[in-house]
């Protein structure tokens, strides 16, 4: 089942698709292009025989017409023969609304136009229609659709799924000929996961086995997308359309030394740069990583600059309202915006006219991300793609040049797909017993065919449908079964009045991940509002916790409904990291690269190597200018004199102690697996000392803080054998397990989002989340929904499989440890520290650590 | 003499229990069950596990008020978990007497305790060894209770924070002092879905304002601070108040 290989398509004759072509159609075609793209040379001809298709191309290549060009001339055709059925012949599902609003335009306009041209030459066509159903659709609309259905589908997943769930729309279903599925390597999560058990349904629904096309952006490995698009035991065909367009990168500071430089210098010539490349380009648009910094930089420009930046400047992310982001869209469209500035709202395919310019604030974190938001700009065809990477400090500027070089050099870093969700199966099950009465056989079966859940256990299934029909002591407990089970005639369906009611309005995959507002408490500025914060930094913070929010410094006082109300003025040092909205982490490929430059020039130093030499070697391998390569090189030298320089052949642990007891490891794998080893061995040390162990996490390495460190034990102890078993008892003992649970617990339906609409304050939420998880695990340790949340937390969110790899290297010698001791954080360390996503890992029982407490109270007071 | 408890005291033979808020988080409840009353009849229950163990039996039980949460309406988890905590009280503690002075949450608690035959009151007074104790949720002062000599208030659920360089972690905890020439002593919640209220921000006027509370924040600093630590079934003193903070 691993590791399915698909066969490549071949670039067909022009002539051979023209021959297919209604003479509508190809009059159509050729008034409009001038002859067939490439992604039309392979793909329009295997739809056109039938034939599932993966179909992988930058942004502009033309996927969505090729994807629709077979279509269209196959209803157009059946249009002038009077043969065209009420039903739905091809459903198109994109993730983002604003993408669909965009086929709509783009898929209207040529049926328009070749209406026009049918009258024009007196050909009578049968009416073909696009229907449109996203989250936003009106009841009318969707009553319209009903009378009279329409023959394209346009929808995103969620509301796909939904509509498999009601009774008279999926009858529209019942003999589908085609199934679009856009932006396909967006899906690499429970979205994906959900929307592949959809696919499943809809074929099972309909009569005729429904042709898979997939249009993806240039992925890797591609094969796991084809497979993830058919499903198990299904044929498909990959088209990897190179891209025609060149591109032209680079990487830019915003001063020539990065480090003696203050802040504010830094930071008014970033913007100074920022300013400069966009008055020279015609449109720009600026991505960066966090909807935070989005609204800074467009705030930055426009005081900084007030003439450069009135009305043709404007921001673009998913929490803005869907008619402010269509606005920018037409607007950039019609080239009346000189600037965008957008997280990653941008980075799929709409079409937004004539971009010139990207520029990349701050690492993108991965060179797949960093190619499709580069392939943005240069839209026509054969356009020069061009970007540059604009960094904003020196680990930055490091990982940026690494990731300019796999963009040049073309390396793609791989995608992970969620594999055996059993909270996106509990609410899909649900759906499908509100649909009608199973056979559990066949409903496992079918579920087995998505590529997600190939592997599924019959054991874990049947948990999923013990938790659903109520088993599990959840009756007695007051808590509502949602399906009734019938062992003998093992037959499944919905149970209760409601189940359609709770389904529709809690249906989803998305985190209701929560935002507190900062203000001030008291004092002059009381009642201020000093900006935000996500629930998880909330979590982690201790009264008293100074930390830096927009540069600021602010004491954390305390919680109140759903904000936090903290202390300014403070001359404290902070005593956690800054706040940073959760950011994408570092793909453990382009990790491991970073890491093997750095052992390239480590070698450098250590042959004694002359600077000029050096800076020239860093300029060449990464296509660096001098500037960037020199601070590069001053950085390495710094940290190898300084300590040493880690590399991908050697973890440097570093022992420092300042304010506290820290063990620093300079491990470079990325956020994702450094968050397992340093759990695994946190949980190791602390079960050796008996007390809680502060860990900080970040792309480069991770420390710990406490009392007492016994790391080499922990080294010692910890194996690829007992990595799964460590990492599942530290989760236990962090706030990331409870928090995951919650999630896990709304997509299956067992928290219901929506319920009489009452306020909700941080502290209910986090009590609750408490409680919950306590209850679940004194029902079972092995209940469906805790064990998904294990799962997601180890699978996704952390990498417990590259993290595997990595301690096979160190027990196999490829990987060395050196260990060293500083007076002062080395200059790697400093970043580390100061930039981790921090955690504690509790151990120490809340009574001893009383006692503990009492005791030197008691020795403080004297007696 | 007053003993203390987990959460909760006992006053020669009577047990005093602080602020309940049964069906606080109902959406929560729905979804899971009844976690909420689970984890205060198990508390409840190792309490009178220990007293057993210690042959003492308790005759009268006083809830400080705001026994549910809701306001305006008494909901159905509501109806049913307060009814199943009184059930079990009464049982449990073999046919202790069982009184309730009115919080400011228990608005329509009247129907519910009249299911039972409970005595819902606005203040409770009552002699133990020849000593005046009134019982009040903490919201009101009354004036018939000014001749006592011990008052007893819930309401403010005090609890502490503590730490140290590397942790912190909050405590609930009890209060107690003269206060204007009586021995007052202030319970913490006994339900863990409300933890507490963390006295570290007494200061912050703010923080309180929705608790009136019938002791000022500047008096309450000298209160002294007990947090009773149910390991070793003992409790201890960590000193004033304002000396913490």
């Amino acid at each position: 089942m691993e590791n399915q290989i698909y066969p490549r398509t071949e670039v067909r004759k022009s002539l051979d698709l023209v021959r297919v072509l209604d003479p509508l159609v190809k009059e159509w075609f050729f008034s409009k292009f001038h002859d067939f793209s490439d992604s039309q040379l392979h793909g329009v001809m295997n739809i056109h025989e039938r034939k599932n298709i993966l179909i992988s191309a930058s942004t502009g290549s033309g996927k969505t017409l090729t994807s629709f060009l077979s279509i269209l001339n196959y209803l157009v055709g059946l249009a002038k023969k009077k043969e065209l059925e009420e039903k739905v012949y091809c459903i198109y599902s994109s993730p983002l609304k604003a993408l669909n609003n965009d086929i709509f335009v783009n898929l209207m306009r040529p049926l328009e136009e070749i209406n026009k041209l049918a009258e024009e030459k007196g050909i009578k066509l049968q009416e073909i229609r696009v229907g449109l159903r996203t989250g936003d659709t009106t009841p009318y609309e969707k009553t319209k659709m009903l009378k009279k259905p329409p023959h394209i589908f346009i929808t995103t997943p969620e509301s796909l799924a939904i509509t498999l769930t009601t009774k008279k729309f999926i009858e529209l279903f019942f003999n589908v000929e085609f199934i679009i599925i856009d932006e396909i390597h967006s899906l690499d999560n429970k979205r994906g996961v959900y929307l592949s058990l959809s696919l499943e349904r809809l074929e099972e629904l309909s009569s005729i086995t429904p042709i898979r096309i997939g249009l993806s952006a240039t992925v890797a490995p591609i094969d796991k997308i084809a497979n993830f698009l058919v499903g198990v035991g299904r044929d498909c065909l990959i088209s990897e359309v190179r891209a025609n367009k060149s591109i032209d990168v680079k990487v830019l500071t915003g001063v020539k030394d990065l480090i003696n430089v203050d802040s504010n210098e830094m930071y008014n010539s970033m913007y100074s740069l920022l300013d400069k490349l966009i008055q020279e380009h015609k449109t720009t648009v600026v991505f960066t990583n966090t909807r935070a910094a989005t609204e800074r930089v467009i705030n930055h420009l426009k005081e900084m600059f007030p003439e450069n930046y009135i009305e043709n400047i404007g921001a673009h992310h998913s929490s803005l309202s869907k008619e402010y982001r269509f606005e920018i869209e037409e607007k950039l469209r019609n080239g009346e915006l000189k600037v965008v500035v957008t997280s990653s709202s941008l980075e799929l395919g709409i079409d937004i006219g004539f971009i010139d310019l990207v520029i990349l604030l701050g690492s993108p974190k991965g060179s797949a991300r960093a190619l499709q938001r580069i392939g943005r700009s240069g839209h026509k065809l054969h356009d020069v793609s061009k970007g540059r990477f604009l960094v904003l400090d020196r680990d930055d500027l490091v990982e940026c040049s690494i990731l300019n070089k796999e963009c040049v050099e073309k390396r793609i870093d791989k995608i992970h797909i969620p594999r055996n969700c059993l909270d996106v199966l509990s609410q899909q099950i649900y759906g499908m017993c509100i649909q009608k009465i199973w056979n559990i056989d066949e409903m496992y079966r079918l579920i087995k065919k998505s590529y997600c859940y190939s592997e599924l256990s019959r054991e874990d299934f049947m948990s999923v449908i013990s938790y659903l029909a109520g088993e599990y002591d959840l009756e007695h407990r007051n808590v509502y079964a949602k399906i009734w089970y019938d062992n003998e005639t093992k037959q499944l369906g919905k149970r209760g009045k409601l189940a359609r009611v709770i389904y529709m309005t809690n249906i989803g995959t998305i985190p209701e991940e929560s935002f507190v507002t900062v203000e001030i408490s008291g004092g002059e500025r009381k009642g201020s509002r000093v900006g935000m914060v996500d629930e998880p930094f909330l979590e982690k913070m201790k009264v008293g916790d100074v930390f830096v929010l927009g540069g600021k410094k602010y004491q954390f006082l305390y919680t109140k409904g759903m904000k936090a109300y903290v202390k300014e003025g403070i001359k404290k040092n902070p005593t956690i990291p800054s706040w940073f909205s959760e950011q994408m982490p570092l793909s453990f490929d382009s990790a491991v690269e970073i890491g093997k430059f750095r052992g390239l020039v480590n070698d450098k130093f250590k042959k004694k190597m002359k600077k000029p030499e050096i800076v020239k070697f860093i300029k060449g391998h990464c296509y660096l200018g001098d500037s960037a390569a020199e601070s590069i090189y001053n950085y390495f030298y710094e940290q190898f004199k300084f300590a040493k320089l880690p590399h991908n052949g050697s973890i440097l642990i570093e022992y420092y102690k300042g304010e506290k007891n820290y063990v620093i490891f300079h491990s470079l794998y990325g956020r994702r697996v450094n968050d397992a080893l340093s759990r695994a061995l946190g949980l190791l040390m602390g079960h050796k000392v008996g007390r809680d162990i502060e860990i900080g996490i970040n792309d480069n390495g991770f420390y710990f803080a406490g009392e007492n460190l016994p790391v080499d034990e922990a080294m010692n102890l910890l194996s690829v054998d007992n990595l799964q078993e460590a990492l599942e008892e530290a989760i236990s003992k962090t706030e990331v397990l409870k928090r995951r649970f919650r999630h896990c617990a709304a997509r299956s339906l067992m928290i219901l989002r929506n319920y009489k609409g009452r306020s909700k304050s941080v502290g209910k939420q986090q009590m609750s989340s408490f409680f919950l998880l306590s209850a679940i695990n004194k029902i079972s340790r092995d209940f469906p929904i805790l064990k998904e949340a294990r799962r997601e937390v180890l699978e996704d969110l952390m990498d417990i499989c590259n993290a595997k790899m990595v301690l096979g290297w160190i027990k196999d010698g490829k990987v060395k440890i050196d260990k060293i001791h500083t007076k002062l954080p080395s200059p790697f360390a400093l970043n580390l520290v100061m930039q981790s996503y921090s955690d504690l890992l509790k151990i120490e029982d809340k009574l001893k650590f009383l006692k503990r407490m009492h005791e030197e109270i008691l020795k403080e007071i004297g007696e | 003499m007053i003993k203390f408890l987990h959460d909760c005291i006992l006053i020669k033979d009577v047990l005093v229990i602080g602020d309940l808020h049964i069906g606080y988080d109902e959406r929560f409840e729905r979804s899971v069950g009844q976690v909420q009353l689970e984890n205060i009849i198990e508390k409840l229950r190792e309490v009178f596990d220990y007293l057993d163990s210690l042959s003492i039996r308790v005759k009268k039980i006083v809830l400080l008020g705001d026994v549910k949460h809701y306001f305006g309406e008494v909901t159905e988890i509501e109806w049913r978990e307060t009814l199943s905590l009184f059930d079990f009280l009464k049982v449990r503690s073999r046919g202790a007497k069982i009184m309730i002075v009115k919080g400011n949450h228990d608005t329509i608690l009247g129907p519910i305790v009249k299911k039972r035959g409970i005595l819902l009151k606005e203040y409770y007074k009552l002699v133990i060894d020849k000593e005046k104790y009134c019982f009040m949720h903490g919201d009101r002062m009354f004036e018939q209770c000014l001749d006592a000599d011990y008052l007893v208030f819930g309401h403010i659920h005090p609890a502490i924070t503590l730490a140290d360089k590397y942790k912190s972690e909050k405590f609930k905890c009890f209060l107690n002092r003269m206060w204007k020439e009586k021995k007052v002593i202030v319970l913490p919640s006994f339900t863990d879905i409300r933890y507490g209220f963390n006295l570290n921000n007494v200061d912050d006027k703010d923080y309180y304002k929705e608790k009136f509370f019938i002791i000022l924040n500047k008096d309450l600093k000298k209160f002294e601070v007990i947090i009773y630590n149910d390991d070793e079934k003992k409790e201890h003193s960590f000193g004033k108040l304002k000396n913490l903070i």
